[in-house]
């Protein structure tokens, strides 16, 4: 069967998704806080809310 | 291979990606601020929800259904295009990631406790995978099999409900006033209507693309109904002090219910509903980071990226919120305007490119 050949931006992003995802996991494993999305979120937003309904 | 879905099968996935997910939520969610107006609570969050959808759905309509990532991209150029679909391909991600983490939320705490939680991630993101390995159509051909079932045991659950169903848990109507109205509304719009835009990245596939802004909105119009219905029937069960205090309300309702010696512990076929739905909601998300990200690579296949974004999910899923309260709270307070971002950005690309298209037109 013949492989078709990867373009360079393609390899580069398989790998760039697998080394994100094991160092993700590695972070969750260890407890570290790798890419803190919901702490990030949580700053933007929250108060957002609090300021229209004063709190949950 | 040619993927092609039908409307039929568009309708039911939507209908199954809008209930699934808030059913055993939503009236928690909802009762908390609105206390007994929570049915009213959801019954505004579908009408503001079916509302932003039309808009979405009408801009959409002006390029004729291509592939959502591929309209980013045509409407917003090359580099803003790639940031947008990075940041949809995201969103998708995260919302899995949510959805599998109330997967195991709900197993643990209410059918099988003392199990780790892991078991049930694992097991679901393995059986998404498979699924994403067999194509998009795949999805839609099993929602095909799996759709009437989930609707009986649904009909079934309501149904046995309303053997404790009072009139008295409802009254005063309109009591909580509008604020509460409204704050009740906030949290489910984002969960799960405004969410729904994601499916837009399979409109591409639909055979027959005449009144598919019917079928879709009907879709969410429908799911949004079964919801409404869901609160008021919860309110009407439990009370409004009881259903505040639970996470699964829904659940905790149907497990009180038994009649005739014979039918008892019959909460069972909701969570299986539940899941079944719960399933479909994990596989569309999946399916879009998949698209994207073959999107973004110009790859001719996304199976590379099924296992590493498979670990990723299952490590958000843990690693984003510790505990259930974490989880909740953000999901009330922070979910909807996060969405609502999301959709205010894919609106603006979309009107962007209209303009440009229309200067470019005068230009010629």
């Amino acid at each position: 069967m013949k492989h078709n050949k990867r373009k360079p931006k393609e390899k580069l992003i398989i790998t760039g998704v697998w080394l994100f995802s094991i160092i993700y996991m590695l972070g969750y494993l260890y407890d570290q806080p790798v890419f803190p999305v919901t702490e990030g979120l949580k700053a933007v937003f929250e108060p957002i809310y609090y300021g229209m309904f004063g709190g949950p | 291979m040619n993927t092609q879905i039908t409307k039929r099968q568009l309708f039911m996935v939507v209908i199954n990606f809008v209930i699934f997910s808030s059913i055993l939520m939503a009236p928690a969610i909802t009762v908390v601020a609105a206390e007994q107006d929570g049915w009213i609570s959801m019954l505004l969050a579908l009408i503001i929800g079916l509302i932003l959808n039309v808009l979405y759905l009408f801009l959409f309509k002006k390029y004729n259904y291509p592939s959502l990532f591929e309209l980013m991209n045509r409407a917003a150029g090359k580099w803003l295009g790639t940031v947008m679909n990075i940041l949809i391909v995201f969103y998708a991600l995260h919302l899995a990631a949510m959805v599998v983490r109330n997967l195991s939320n709900f197993m643990v705490a209410s059918v099988i406790p003392y199990s780790h939680p892991w078991t049930y991630q694992i097991l679901i993101i393995v059986v998404v995978m498979y699924s994403a390995v067999l194509g998009v159509k795949n999805l839609f051909l099993l929602n095909d099999l799996l759709f009437p079932i989930v609707i009986f045991l649904t009909l079934i659950s309501f149904i046995l409900m309303m053997k404790e169903f009072s009139f008295l848990e409802l009254k005063p109507v309109f009591h909580s006033g509008p604020s509460a109205i409204f704050q009740g509304a906030y949290a489910t719009l984002g969960f799960p209507f405004i969410e729904a835009l994601i499916i837009g990245s399979f409109f591409q596939y639909v055979k027959k693309k005449e009144k598919l802004m019917l079928t879709y909105l009907s879709g969410i119009a429908a799911g949004g109904l079964v919801l409404v219905i869901t609160v008021f029937i919860i309110i009407a069960d439990e009370g409004t002090y009881l259903v505040s205090r639970e996470t699964f309300p829904t659940y905790s309702v149907i497990r009180d219910i038994d009649f005739i010696t014979i039918f008892e512990r019959i909460e069972i076929l909701l969570a299986i509903a539940w899941m079944i739905g719960l399933f479909v909601k994990i596989c569309v998300c999946f399916l879009v980071v998949m698209m994207g990200l073959k999107h973004l690579s110009g790859s001719k296949t996304y199976r590379p990226y099924l296992i590493p974004i498979g670990i990723l999910i299952w490590a958000m899923s843990n690693h984003l919120h510790k505990t259930v309260m974490d989880f909740s709270n953000f999901v009330t307070t922070s979910w909807t305007m996060y969405w609502f971002a999301l959709y205010c950005l894919v609106i603006l690309v979309f009107l962007i490119g209209l303009i440009r298209n229309k200067q470019t037109s005068l230009q010629s």
